[in-house]
């Protein structure tokens, strides 16, 4: 039997993530990227995610999206979906009029000043076909992202949705998400300060 | 021996290399394979004793811009911090005597201004290592990459993208990987050199126009007007109107409008 | 080549004549065949030298002779491959056009007029004024050195030796991070000997106790995720609900500087319901029944939850499991020690950790730090001994924490010995010690400063004469964790930076021309390679315990552990007077402090400014390190303190406001951050140099010691955490 297509998404541990932006600088230095861009973005988010107050954050790149809003919006077809899930973007064709940030809800694709191009993560792809995984993957000290395979994973382990992040069914954004747990919270006699 | 090949074999039309420097750079490292074959003594004789050609006004003019390429990196190479006023003095002359043959406003109001500094000689060193060498933080960096992409950061393609072009003509830094290869003083005597060179071999214009195009262009002008920001002093100043100037004359007379 | 026609041609340019007079001829280029100019790829091992947990093992790649990449090394299994995120600045680092380039002498201190000077002069001129002070003085005492942790490579220590091998000298003695904890691990062990964090997976129960790993030890941080996912229970002590604690299964908010307290009432909670250890007590440890009766005597759960706003139930809660958990490991922060009773706090929490036997058990401990790596011969340090003839007899010794006073102090008393000359390496004493204006006053007071540093900072401004320093990727190194178990081993990857040199060059280099202008005036060797003195450092009973032949072993993996402390202190030989862990310490008494782990009071809130102020360490930053480079730059620049809603709301404060924090001797204008995050009664500003911003959280400092610190380290420690603000909306 023909072994079954991949479709590659990244998997965020949040509660793993401690918004260290290891990630973000490891790819910067990696590619070699402009200052001012960023393939990977760490927000922080909701104190209040799972109830008790906490400090919580997000770490996003490209959601390499099932249906691209970055694809449709580009008028010069830069960007393609591979089979693998991956939303490649081609420098070449690229001719930076920025319509692929606008249209994208994640607001991914950043315009490099001095190549006067867009630019946006492509998961590695080179090294993920060359058996290596991602910069952010590899660097991530906490180990936090992962590469999952969309047709293996159990999905009632993750969620694709999360406040303050896109609704996922827009564009049909492959990024997967692990929540962290509660933590209990004493603090001066009040258990859970939720109600403070 | 091939060496001095004629100008139309080696000419790419200004076309194509704007549309494709790469290119050019190829076929410059083409060339600078050939280049390893010796020289002919005999040629070399033969030229030593024979008349000089006769002046080209072109020619002429070129050995004014690599005289002036070679004070602007002396200059940025901090070679002329401990010369004292006197000797400015001398070198303002020669300056105004060079740029007396660009009908050029910014270059003449740069050696005006360098003849009339002279006294901020006694504080040039100071201001200099305040724009250009530290120990603060630079005030207007002598570096490429400061200006483009890697903002405060060399050694990153930027840095890069210039030793490969200094390789490509057969040149590499003596203090490679001490100093980034893309410090003014770098770029301005590489020019220099490409000038100088292609007084033999045409191709070494067309390398100094990729080279101006692909480099000086994109951030010199940038910085000249960021150093006026930051100084009063006159010589500096008038180094930097200077150096404006020269650009400005090649701009024009290759045809490349700033962005 | 032929350049005949095109030579009269160029006599036709005056300037070309003139100029090939000045600075010489020399092109900066040569020529190359272009077949050569493709560059080589290698990897290199080099070794974060930083004043971190963590102590990285790094794999750098190098293209061409540039560094394009640094990783963790996959060899080191506690780095894993991986590097916090100031590591994966280094290439910024490395290639900043801010660092400084060329030895150079300001005109006039603060002026900003540099000149640059050859390494010569600078020699020169330093060696001379070092000849010149001996000779007015018949002794090199007025000649002063102020260093500290900003590179941990061993051979930083070659300044330590420099100044011995020029004579007696002034030293800033101490340390300002750890040493209230290091002097109470060392009364009721002998010594701070940590468990191997990499067995922390092996803990049923983890507090983490005033540390925030999730910041300044991500390694752990993952090995503590680790456990958890394997099931271990995760608790985190602290007042503020850092990354760490967010990441915990339970949270307790204590009032800062109370630690002891809680400590104390959870040992009173076990041992009413008789689940402590005696056993072990008896077996290993004196002083307990004296112990066991100030527990009976003087303490209850009630007082105790009074004290540090923990509910009854939960410390007895946190007591059972605490106790039923074998092992049960604690990690004991250097944040809980910063404050007045900070070394009081650590050994009723070592105390609690000794009664429930936890102690000598993987998996367990009262985890505080370990020197146990530092194995080195400090031959670096030890090469420079006094000349003969030095009057002075000995080194004279000042408080790293208040050194400014104390130079002030010598320098406004006609009686002593003056300080004339200062020496800064590895250290930004100016950003970083707390009442930056006197730092200044005692500065001013000093004739000549030399400072080698690789950025210009605050301290390099008030110097003569700055020298350049090189990067760790430019040179040979060796570090050790305090905390790891691991011996990095650091290549040069990189040629040194312009004209950069590393501390051990200079120390020689000044040797060199002290004994040219006075033979015999120093005797710091002149004649060996940095690579001779790396293998000076690894004596070979060091090296056999890494199973070395040689060490150069070490360069194939590029680093090597030191096994045996998986249980630290199993075998029941405890270094103390007694040989037993001492609950009862007479060298404790004997400093001036309670003989047994009691409470002591914390410090009293002062009326007029009733907010506490916390400073602790910065993710991005690691003291004035990192936060000053442009990729941090451009994740974060801006400082801000963090509020409480209740507070802000008390305030009139909203998110994003400017607001006015004072202090007895200074203030900050800084953003506000509100958040729940913080306790009601305090503010928090991370500790952190901001390059090009008139703010500091030191600013805001006052020189107020911590208890303890003197008895191991040789001076007290400081209680940042003991520090008291007003805040306004501005
Ligand atoms: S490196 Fe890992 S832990 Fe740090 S922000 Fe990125 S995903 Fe989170
Ligand atoms: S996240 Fe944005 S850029 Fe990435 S695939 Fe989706 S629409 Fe395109
Ligand atoms: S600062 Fe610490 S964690 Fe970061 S790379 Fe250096 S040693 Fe590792």
């Amino acid at each position: 039997m023909a072994k079954k297509q991949k479709r590659y998404a990244f998997l965020i541990n949040l509660e793993r993530c401690i918004g260290c932006n290891a990630c973000t600088v490891s790819c910067k230095s990696f590619y070699d990227l402009h200052p001012s861009i960023n393939r990977r973005f760490v927000r922080e988010t909701s104190e209040l995610l799972t109830g008790t107050p906490k400090r919580n954050y997000i770490s996003t790149s490209c959601n390499h999206c099932d249906r691209p809003a970055c694809a449709t919006a580009c008028p010069t077809g830069a960007y393609i979906k591979l089979d693998n899930g991956i939303v490649k973007h081609n420098q070449d064709r690229c001719i930076g009029c920025r319509m692929c940030a606008t249209a994208c809800p994640y607001g991914v694709p950043q315009f490099d000043p001095v190549k006067k191009k867009m630019d946006k993560c492509d998961m590695c792809v080179d090294r993920l076909e060359a058996g290596e995984q991602p910069i952010c993957v590899v660097s991530c000290p906490l180990e936090a992202i992962a590469i999952v395979d969309l047709n293996e994973i159990d999905e009632s382990q993750v969620v694709a949705d999360l406040p303050g992040f896109a609704d996922s069914s827009i564009t049909g954004s492959s990024t997967r998400f692990i929540l962290p747990k509660g933590t209990t919270v004493v603090r001066g006699g009040i258990k859970s300060w939720n109600t403070l | 021996m091939k060496k001095r090949r004629k100008q139309t074999q080696s000419r790419i039309s200004n076309e194509t290399l704007r549309t494709n420097p790469e290119r050019m750079v190829t076929k410059l490292e083409m060339s600078s394979n050939e280049m390893e074959t010796p020289v002919n003594e005999n040629e070399l004789q033969a030229n030593e004793t024979g008349t000089a050609a006769p002046v080209n006004p072109n020619e002429e003019k070129l050995v004014r811009k690599m005289a002036l390429y070679m004070f602007l990196a002396k200059f940025y190479s901090g070679n002329l911090l401990k010369i004292d006023r006197e000797m400015w003095n001398r070198l303002g002359d020669m300056v105004r005597e060079e740029v007396s043959f660009f009908d050029h406003e910014k270059m003449q109001q740069g050696s005006r201004m360098i003849i009339q500094a002279v006294n901020d000689a006694a504080e040039l060193e100071f201001d200099f290592n305040r724009l250009f060498v530290g120990p603060d933080r630079l005030e207007a960096a002598p570096y490429e990459s400061v200006y483009r992409g890697t903002e405060r950061a060399f050694m990153q393609a930027e840095t890069m993208a210039v030793r490969k072009f200094y390789e490509r003509a057969g040149l590499s830094l003596v203090n490679k990987n001490r100093e980034p290869d893309d410090h003014l003083s770098f770029e301005l005597e590489f020019a220099g050199y490409l000038l100088e060179e292609s007084l033999e071999d045409s191709v070494y214009y067309e390398l100094y126009e990729a080279f101006l195009r692909l480099h000086l262009f994109q951030w010199v002008e940038r910085h000249c007007e960021l150093v006026r920001e930051k100084t009063a002093n006159g010589l500096i100043t008038g180094v930097s109107y200077l150096l404006q100037g020269l650009m400005e004359v090649e701009r024009k007379q290759m045809n490349v409008l700033r962005r | 080549m032929s350049k005949v026609s095109r030579r009269t041609f160029l006599k036709g340019s005056a300037v070309l004549g003139a100029l090939a007079g000045i600075g010489g001829t020399a092109s900066s280029f040569k020529k190359i065949k272009p077949a050569k100019a493709a560059g080589k790829k290698k990897q290199v091992f080099s070794s974060c030298p930083r004043n971190c947990y963590d102590t990285c093992s790094i794999v750098t790649t190098v293209e061409d002779g540039t560094i394009k990449f640094v990783t963790g090394n996959m060899n080191n299994t506690y780095t894993n491959g991986r590097l916090c995120v100031k590591g994966y600045t280094y290439p910024n680092y490395v290639y900043s056009p801010d660092r400084i380039k060329y030895p150079m002498r300001q005109k006039e201190r603060g002026s900003g007029k540099w000149e640059r000077i050859s390494w010569d002069e600078a020699y020169d001129i330093i060696a001379k004024k070092i000849l010149e002070i001996k000779k007015e003085y018949g002794t090199t005492l007025p000649i002063a050195l102020n260093k500290y942790s900003g590179n941990f490579n061993v051979l930083n220590n070659a300044v330590e030796g420099m100044l011995s091998s020029w004579g007696y000298t002034t030293r800033a003695q101490g340390t300002p991070c750890w040493p209230a904890g290091i002097d109470s691990q060392t009364f009721d062990f002998g010594a701070a000997v940590a468990n191997d964090p990499e067995v922390m997976v092996k803990a049923k129960y983890l507090i983490v106790w005033g540390a925030n790993p999730a910041w300044t030890s991500v390694h752990s941080m993952s090995i503590i995720e680790r456990a958890k996912e394997n099931g271990t229970k995760i608790v985190v002590i602290d007042p503020i609900m850092t990354d760490t604690a967010s990441k915990a299964d339970e949270y307790i908010g204590i009032k800062a500087s109370t630690d002891g307290a809680l400590a104390l009432g959870m040992a009173k909670y076990i041992l009413d319901h008789n689940l402590h250890d005696m056993e072990w007590m008896k077996k290993n440890s004196i002083g307990y029944e004296e112990y066991l009766n100030y527990l009976r005597n003087n303490i209850t759960v009630e007082w105790a939850s009074e004290k540090t706003g923990v509910p009854v139930e939960v410390i007895e809660r946190l007591a059972r499991e605490y106790a039923a958990a074998k092992p049960a490991a604690i990690w004991l922060g250097y944040g809980l020690q910063r404050h007045t009773n900070g070394g009081a706090s650590v050994r009723a929490i070592d105390a609690l950790a000794a009664m429930t036997g936890n102690i000598g058990v993987a998996g367990g401990g009262a985890n505080y730090a370990q020197t146990e790596c530092y194995g080195f011969n400090y031959a670096v340090q030890s090469a420079g001994t006094p000349p003969e003839g030095d009057k002075a007899g000995g080194d004279r010794m000042l408080n790293m924490n208040n050194f400014p006073a104390q130079v002030l102090a010598i320098n406004n008393d006609p009686e002593q010995i003056p300080i004339k000359m200062l020496w800064v390496a590895c250290r930004n004493p100016i950003a970083q010690d707390p009442e930056a204006s006197v730092s200044y006053k005692a500065f001013e007071s000093i004739d000549f400063i030399v400072t080698a540093d690789l950025w210009f900072n605050e301290t390099v401004k008030q110097s003569d004469i700055v020298l350049p320093v090189s990067s760790i990727f430019e040179t040979w190194g060796l570090t050790a964790s305090y905390w790891h178990y691991w011996v990095n081993v650091n290549e040069p990857a990189i040629e040194p930076l312009y004209e950069s040199k590393s501390d051990l060059e200079i120390a020689m280099g000044i040797s060199k021309r002290l004994n040219e202008l006075e033979p015999g005036s120093c005797t710091y060797p002149t004649d060996r390679s940095i690579e001779e003195w790396i293998s000076n450092e690894l004596a070979d009973d060091f090296i056999k315990k890494f199973g070395f032949k040689t060490w150069r072993d070490i360069l194939e993996k590029g680093t090597a552990k030191v096994e045996g402390y998986e249980a630290a202190w199993s075998d029941g030989k405890f270094r103390t007077p007694s040989g037993k862990y001492e609950f009862l310490s007479e060298t404790c008494a004997a400093n001036g402090h309670h003989a047994l782990p009691v409470y002591v009071e914390e410090m009293e809130v002062p009326k007029d400014r009733p907010i506490r102020l916390f400073s602790p360490h910065w993710k991005y930053g690691l003291h004035s390190q990192f936060q000053n480079l442009e990729w941090m730059r451009s994740i974060h620049n801006e400082p801000f303190v963090e509020i409480h809603p209740a507070l802000a709301k008390k305030k009139g404060i909203e998110d994003g406001d400017m607001v006015r924090v004072e202090s007895e001797v200074g203030y900050v204008e800084v953003k506000a951050k509100i958040t729940h995050t913080v306790p009601k009664d305090a503010v928090v500003i991370y500790e952190a140099w901001y390059k090009e911003q008139n703010f500091n959280a030191n600013f805001l400092l006052k020189a107020t010691p911590s208890d303890m610190g003197s008895y191991a380290t040789g001076q007290a420690g400081l209680a940042f955490h003991d520090q008291f603000v007003t805040v306004e909306k501005i």
